[in-house]
């Protein structure tokens, strides 16, 4: 078929168009190539920067520079493969723009928030940061300062921010981009089994017979555990792929049992699901009677907009997550309603699909592992929805055993090992204590050796309610780190960006390159990036990766961690805590945040030391040599004491000494051993014996089994904006490009965002393939090209927009409502127009 | 002293791409405001040239130097390798490594893992557009 290949047939010809792009002859290999020292690389792991499968990479760097990277032979998550983006890791930090000084908006030699950005020093970068941060804090107090924080931090990174907005500044405006990303899992998690993260890993992967994909383009976003997929499914007789998805993507060449289901209507589909197990008593009531308990929750909880949001008015319950106890009867004719008929109705999909479905998840003899991402996570219902899976799954018992998994899946290379283990939300604090528990702020403040009443009891405003409160002037002080929001947050006209050139704010943002975010900032703070630092990342299967920072950072730019510290150096606390606080330590009176929270005999505990591996190479540790002591051990180690002591238990983790010389290990590590199925005796140290299967999480060991019915998304198709816009990723490039985009090769691969849309759509509108359209909706529109045979097929009456892409900033179009529980934003479902550009 | 003058010279050459020239920092949208419309942008052909695109180092997946729309990989064929598998009889063709004939557990298999049966989740093909920004990446073949 490919035969007659113009490239087949001229390829006797090729020497005469060599000067075309990157291209060139092979090179004569003289003797003197094989010279030792000229020909020698060092190689060491580290984890990717990009998604959160955590895969390990092998970084090859020589003369101070990043000149190879490649997948890691030795790690158990990618055994050798990396995907497009994982190769080309070696040319992410090697942009021409990297920002090298801070710089600061000027005008007339001053900061003007309509100046002109102008390179100024460190020491000014933070003279004029301490003094709008100090100037916030006197006037209106910790409420008023802001931090936006991310799933990409390191663990120490992520640890030190919390701790010196929490503790330092007595402010819980702390919150990460996970927020947009992991939030309704972490709801799910809590509510179901009172612990966050899987209880199963990624063996279940080439455990399970069957898999089912649930608002999840593994294809594409978890490329390396879908090659795990593939291999199980085209290599162990009888497994079977199910694909569920509002439109067509790359997973459905795998699948067997492919469907395209109406925005929302998972919900409908998951109660039929269970419906179904009950009324053929396929449940397992051995499993129900000792390990479930049932329970409804609060319904008409409203859609996290703007409480003077007619939608919020309207709601009966706005925000309300109550949960009130219920019987396997109740649960059984709450869930009566949603029979094949009502579910193939609803949701468009044929009913032999759905019945497909449902009997494999009602098969006792299956082993099912179930997959999802942003499409149960970005949903108005998401808490309700990862929960209607879970019942599933509790229904017939299929669950922390290999193979059986319900497996929420995770976007950001450190989304669970930092913003959600450390606690960088809003309402938490490390290793799942939250800040409204007077017995988990105890804790920390013991652990953190600060007064009784240093963190405040009530939790911060929360990722979405930054931007409103900025825009509103309620926080004056901000400071981003690690993401880029302004290209992120929906609703960018109406909320971020008034937000962030609201004159009475003053905004820092610290990025490795001039971001869209940046561009909104008043104060740029140059970043190092990756392995120009040491860090630690945590992946979607609780596995905790340590690496060594292999090349140092282009001259002026500083570590997230850097700055954070020496920012805390800023401050005295008697600037910031009140009188009666301080009267509780008054030998802190006079000291520094640094000193009170870096210095305290914990984080500075490990002296300096030469940073070797088994080999002998030895690497730099700019953090280290510029405070004086192992920085990312001391604070490692003493967030790890919340997990080995703290009140909730199976959050241990190993030690750093250990970590630097394994591919990462998943948590509860006990005795070094690490856990691969949690809840399970035998596999989880934290199960009583006997037990069998243990909810440790809960009080009374059992997981909850909770009702929730099908309630509509705030916005639908109409006819005025007659389409569904649906938004995410693509497999070449990360979130929002800042680092893909730099990279030719991953830009070339794809280069602008398109419009992903079906042909007889397109037609409808007078338009063809590979024409500007707008994607306009009530808040916003951009122009893009026209896709109509691309890797994404959408139905009609629904268009893909990725938003990788700063020159078309598809967060102009889409909704800032919330999952109300997890105030986690539905960047899948907004009703749009196209027309011709 | 002949440093400087060298470095303010290139300054002076290069201040509308340097962004630290005070005024000149771009994000990737160029100069254009955040509140603006998106950037004009047209459909881009895929390269489709007479030759492979050479490596930027060794252990980089090959990049495609042709278009694929044409060729599916699914559950039932791989077009693919119908041209790049080992016993191809395309002159021309990159074959694929032997690297992609082991499992997981490094075993060395009679045909293509299956592990790597989607090929674009490593090696892309390029469209014919210039670098929105260079990248300074120095390959060790330069």
């Amino acid at each position: 078929m490919a035969l007659t290949r113009r490239t087949f047939l001229k390829s006797s010809a090729a020497t005469a168009a060599a000067a075309s792009i990157n291209m060139s002859l092979p090179g004569v290999v003289q003797a003197m190539d094989f010279d030792a020292e000229a020909n020698r690389i060092r190689w060491d792991k580290a984890p990717c920067r990009f998604c959160g499968v955590g895969c390990s990479v092998m970084v090859g760097t020589k003369d101070n520079r990043i000149v190879a990277t490649q997948a890691d032979a030795k790690s158990e998550v990618n055994r050798g493969i990396n995907c497009i983006k994982g190769y080309f890791l070696s040319k992410i930090m090697y942009g021409k723009d990297r920002l090298t000084t801070p710089l600061l908006r000027m005008k007339g030699g001053k900061f003007h928030k309509d100046g002109e950005f102008t390179p100024v020093s460190w020491d000014v970068a933070f003279d004029i940061m301490a003094e709008k941060w100090k100037q916030t804090l006197k006037k209106k107090g910790p409420e008023a300062i802001g931090m936006f924080g991310s799933g990409q931090w390191t663990i120490m990174e992520g640890y030190a921010a919390s701790k010196l907005m929490k503790a330092g500044f007595r402010s819980n405006n702390i919150d990460p981009n996970a927020r947009h990303c992991m939030a309704s899992a972490v709801g799910a998690f809590m509510r179901a089994f009172g612990s966050d993260e899987p209880m199963g890993c990624y063996d279940d992967l080439e455990h399970a017979d069957a898999f089912v994909l649930w608002g999840s383009n593994m294809a594409e976003m978890h490329p390396i555990l879908w090659t795990r997929i593939t291999d199980t499914r085209l290599s162990k007789p009888d497994c079977e792929v199910h694909v569920l998805s509002t439109y067509e993507h790359r997973c459905f060449d795998l699948g067997d049992n492919n469907m395209v289901f109406t925005p929302q209507t998972d919900m409908v589909i998951l109660n039929y699901i269970a419906n179904y197990i009950i009324t053929h008593k396929a449940y397992d009531q051995k499993f129900l009677d000792k390990h479930v308990n049932f329970k409804t929750t609060a319904t008409d909880i409203g859609y996290g907009l703007r409480p003077e949001h007619a939608l919020e008015k309207k709601a009966k319950n706005p925000g309300k997550g109550k949960l009130s106890g219920s019987s396997l009867a109740e649960f059984a004719k709450l869930v009566k309603p949603y029979t094949l008929q009502y579910a193939a109705e609803l949701s468009g999909v044929p009913k032999a699909k759905l019945l497909r479905l449902a009997k494999l998840y009602a098969d006792p003899n299956k082993k099912i592992t179930s997959l999802w991402t942003m499409g149960f996570n970005q949903h108005t219902r998401g808490v309700w929805t990862n929960g209607l899976l879970y019942n599933i799954h509790l229904l017939m018992g299929k669950i922390s055993e290999p193979g059986n998994s319900p497996f929420s899946l995770t976007g950001q290379p450190s989304a669970c090992g930092t913003a959600r283990e450390v606690g960088t939300f809003s309402h938490r604090l490390p290793a799942d204590l939250l800040v409204k528990k007077k017995a988990h702020r105890d804790f920390a403040e013991k652990v953190w050796k600060l007064p009784p009443g240093t963190i405040p009891a009530k939790p911060g405003f929360h990722a979405v309610q930054h931007n409103r409160k900025l825009k509103d002037g309620v926080i004056n002080a901000y400071w981003s780190m690690c993401n880029n929001n302004v290209q992120a947050a929906a609703n960018m006209n109406e909320e971020t960006l008034p937000g962030w050139r609201n004159p009475d704010n003053f905004i820092v943002v610290s990025d490795p390159y001039p971001t869209v975010s940046a561009m909104a900032a008043d104060l740029i703070l140059p970043t190092a990036m990756w392995v120009e630092k040491e860090g630690a990342y945590g992946n979607a299967e609780r596995r905790t990766q340590v690496w060594r920072q292999q090349v140092k950072a282009p001259e002026g730019a500083k570590s997230d961690l850097w700055q954070l510290m020496e920012f805390a150096k800023r401050f005295k606390v008697n600037e910031v805590w009140p009188g009666e606080l301080i009267a509780k330590s008054p030998e802190y009176r006079n000291k520094t945040l640094y000193d009170v929270l870096y210095r305290n005999g914990h984080v500075d505990e490990f002296p300096a030391q030469k940073i070797t591996d088994e080999a002998g190479n030895v690497y730099a540790n700019d953090e280290m040599v510029h405070f004086g002591f192992y920085v990312q051990k001391g604070l490692f180690e003493e967030y790890r004491y919340f997990g080995t002591h703290g009140p909730k238990k199976g959050h241990n983790l190993a030690a750093y000494d250990q970590l630097h010389t394994k591919r990462g290990m998943r948590w509860p590590v006990v005795n070094g051993k690490e856990t691969k199925w949690r809840y399970r005796e035998g596999s989880d140290p934290f199960v009583p014996a006997g037990k069998g299967l243990y909810f440790y999480g809960k009080k009374d060991g059992k997981a909850n089994i909770i009702f929730a019915p099908y309630e509509q998304p705030p916005e639908m198709p109409d006819a005025t904006f007659d389409m569904w816009l649906c938004t995410g990723r693509v497999l070449e490039h990360w979130h929002s490009g800042s680092m893909t985009q730099r990279v030719p090769e991953l830009y070339k691969a794809v280069p602008d965002a398109q419009i992903f849309m079906h042909p007889e759509d397109a037609e409808k509108r007078g338009l063809k393939r590979g024409q500007l359209a707008k994607v306009q909706s009530r808040r916003g529109e951009i122009t893009a090209l026209v896709e109509t045979r691309g890797r994404n097929k959408p139905p009609v009456g629904l268009v893909f927009v990725p938003w990788f892409d700063a020159r078309r900033l598809i967060n102009k179009v889409t909704l800032d409502a919330t999952d109300p529980l997890s105030k986690q934003t539905d960047y899948k479902k907004c009703a749009i127009r196209i027309v011709k550009a | 002293m002949k440093k400087t003058v060298w470095t303010m010279a290139l300054l002076l050459i290069g201040s509308s791409v340097v962004w630290a020239a005070s005024d000149g920092v771009q994000s990737l949208r160029g100069d254009a405001a955040l509140a603006a419309a998106s950037a004009p942008t047209s459909d881009k052909t895929w390269y489709d040239g007479d030759g492979k695109i050479v490596r930027q180092y060794a252990q980089q997946p090959p990049l495609i130097p042709h278009a694929i729309e044409d060729f599916s990989i699914d559950r039932d064929g791989n077009a693919c390798l119908s041209c790049h598998n080992w016993n191809s009889e395309m002159p021309g063709a990159t074959k694929v490594a032997v690297s992609h004939f082991l499992n997981r557990k490094n075993q060395a298999l009679a045909n293509i893992s299956p592990r790597r049966y989607f090929c674009t989740q490593c090696h892309v093909p390029q469209k014919n557009a210039p670098p929105l920004i260079a990248n300074i990446f120095k390959s060790l073949g330069d």
